[in-house]
């Protein structure tokens, strides 16, 4: 029998591959800015503490909306509070509330998918039919309900705003299931005596995994965005706890004389999104299922 | 076929779908009465064109369609009635080999893992180099281990495939068209792998294809399939054809001898496979053939011998046929 000749390569190759992303990365300068920002609104997140030049709660009403100065950079709101410690503080909230809501959408919609694409018949119809009764309920109103009913702390949120993205979650991934499902890797697996949570595992979800990590990194900045939607509302974490929407909120009622304090509350809200939203856009050039060796650029 | 080497009694096996939405309430019937056997170090081919269920029929053998009536037997174990732990027992001994070498390997895994992938999913301890010595099996370098499926040609990417398809050593493999997606000069060194393979480990095969002249080359009997049913059976069917679809099939291959272009009658058929939803009745070649009688619609001939040959044909004019094209 012959023997087909090798290149002298015996490395394993995911080392490789992933100096070959990094090299990509840097490729795409609008995904490096995106994680150029996430990388410092999550130092801020981890320590605000020790980055903030004061106490967020430090009132001083006689300098109330003082505007910039050397010693305040951003100025101070209606308390005399340091406007930048707030957005630092408030950092915290938001980025926990987008991410941790992301997650745990994540983790409930897509097995929903994948099963649903998986074993089809009466498995599917239930999931789906719950799926699209959600679907047809505005996500806001979910969260609004389920804040009302259960009060908003940060967990609270979260499971607030991951409730309306768990349908479609479940829908995003139930498609592309329905296709692998048929492919011949997948009906070998079987055929070999692959039980269902075998090739679900080893064959569909990491056929999924690149696809659901971009769009649950583009959701991220919808999370974001809806937890400052709340917190503008004032169904967010409760005051005196900084949030960029309560601060938003607060800011609107001097936009005449101080435009800067909710100017730079909405700064805070678009640099997270954006940042999720370049980084998603930078993944789904490197993730491509069918590039993972190409030679890049 | 004596009884010790019989390795599985496929009996009247039919399998049948619902059709889609578009279709409510009709029956497709894929496979709708086949039986035959695959004997050790043997290989027994179905020929037959598109959607005539050859396909259906190897799915049944590894257990990816149930049957709807009929018996698949492998020793005393019954297929049609397994429970999970004896269908898990059968495809440890019955493994398949898929038709596109580009769908059938999952392009996230590595080498290493594809190969030891059925050893896994039944439990089996895995010795250090065995996907290395799978690959050598196939004519592979055994450092492939680590590389992915995308970094191989179609050719390297089915020896893979049959590197899987002999992880757990079975004693059936069941091979779906394994060459037809391959480039013409990448098809001869397969079939020689499987071929090499066959000897060296006594394995029973059930070749599905639609190239007659590869399944002439290598097959020990054949079975040649029109919607659903086996129309006829033997070991030199496709030398002498006894069934008119059979001979419709052989004339439509092109002749490799020059002089012999042009002189030979290729028949050509008139009209399409019939819908499996609705076959005609009794013989089901009946409306493309230029032979079919008043009889052919109501009195369905049997899969006997009918030429005296070993062979078995289910036509009622097979025996004048055979005379009239080969002499």
């Amino acid at each position: 029998m012959t023997t087909i000749e090798s290149h002298p390569s015996r490395t394993p190759t995911r080392r490789r591959s992933v100096a070959r992303a990094a090299r990509k990365y840097c490729g795409s300068p609008m995904a490096v800015a995106g994680y150029c920002i996430l990388l410092i609104l999550v130092v801020v997140a981890l320590m605000p503490g020790q980055l903030a030049p004061y106490d967020p709660h430090a009132q001083n009403v006689a300098r109330a909306l003082e505007g910039p100065s050397g010693e305040h950079l951003l100025g101070l709101d209606q308390y005399g509070r340091d406007i930048l410690s707030r957005l630092m503080h408030g950092a915290r909230v938001s980025l926990a509330v987008g991410l941790l809501a992301v997650s745990m959408a994540l983790v409930v919609g897509i097995p929903l998918g994948i099963a649903a694409g998986y074993f089809g018949g009466w498995v599917e119809t239930a999931i789906m039919w719950v799926v699209d009764v959600m679907l047809s309920i505005p996500g806001i109103i979910l969260a609004l309900l389920f804040v009302a009913l259960f009060g908003s702390g940060v967990v609270n949120m979260s499971i607030a705003i991951a409730i309306g993205f768990v349908p479609t979650f479940a829908r995003l991934s139930h498609s592309p299931t329905l296709s692998y499902r048929q492919r011949e890797f997948v009906q070998g697996s079987i055929a070999f005596g692959g039980r269902s949570l075998w090739v679900m595992r080893r064959h569909i979800w990491p056929n999924l995994r690149s696809q659901m990590l971009i769009i649950g990194c583009l959701t991220a900045g919808t999370t974001i965005r809806i937890e400052a939607g709340l917190s503008f509302l004032g169904l967010g974490v409760a005051p005196p706890t900084a949030t960029w929407g309560g601060m938003l909120r607060d800011g609107m009622l001097y936009l005449q004389s101080v435009p800067l304090y909710s100017i730079v509350a909405g700064l805070a809200i678009f640099s997270a999104i954006v940042a999720f939203n370049l980084i998603g856009d930078g993944l789904r050039d490197i993730l491509d299922p069918r590039t993972p060796e190409r030679p890049v650029g | 076929m004596s009884p010790p080497t019989e390795l599985v009694r496929v009996e009247d096996l039919q399998v049948h779908f619902q059709a889609g939405r578009a279709r409510p309430g009709e029956t497709i019937r894929a496979v709708d009465g086949v039986s035959f056997s695959l004997t050790a170090g043997q290989t027994f081919a179905l020929v037959g064109e598109s959607g005539c269920g050859k396909s259906s029929v190897a799915r049944s053998l590894v257990g990816l369609n149930r049957p709807t009536a009929g018996h698949i037997w492998f020793g005393d174990i019954d297929l049609a009635t397994a429970n999970r732990r004896q269908l898990r027992q059968v495809r440890r001994n019955v493994q398949i080999v898929f038709q596109d070498p580009y769908a059938s390997l999952n392009p996230r895994m590595r080498v290493r893992d594809i190969v030891e992938e059925p050893l896994r999913v039944q439990g089996i301890a895995r010795p250090p180099r065995v996907a290395e010595e799978l690959l050598e099996l196939v004519g592979l370098n055994p450092d492939y281990v680590y590389r992915y499926p995308h970094q191989f040609s179609g050719g390297q990417r089915q020896r893979i495939g049959i590197a899987r398809a002999l992880a757990l050593r079975p004693r059936i493999l069941v091979l779906d068209e394994p060459i037809s997606a391959l480039d013409v000069s990448i098809q001869a060194q397969i079939i020689n792998v499987l071929m090499d393979i066959q000897q060296e480990l006594g394995l029973a095969y059930l070749l599905i294809s639609h190239d007659v002249s590869v399944v002439r080359s290598v097959s020990d009997a054949v079975g040649v399939m029109y919607l659903g049913k086996i129309v006829e059976a033997g070991a030199d069917v496709l030398d002498h054809p006894g069934h008119p679809y059979t001979q419709a099939l052989l004339s439509a291959v092109p002749s490799t001898d020059p002089r012999l272009r042009g002189t030979e009658s290729e028949i050509v058929l008139e009209g399409d496979v019939p819908d499996p939803a609705h076959p005609p009745s009794a013989c089901r070649f009946r409306t493309r053939c230029w032979k079919a009688a008043d009889r052919c619609a109501e009195d369905e001939p049997a899969l006997v011998d009918r030429l005296g040959r070993g062979g078995r044909t289910a036509c009622h004019f097979a025996e004048r046929l055979h005379t009239t094209v080969n002499g």
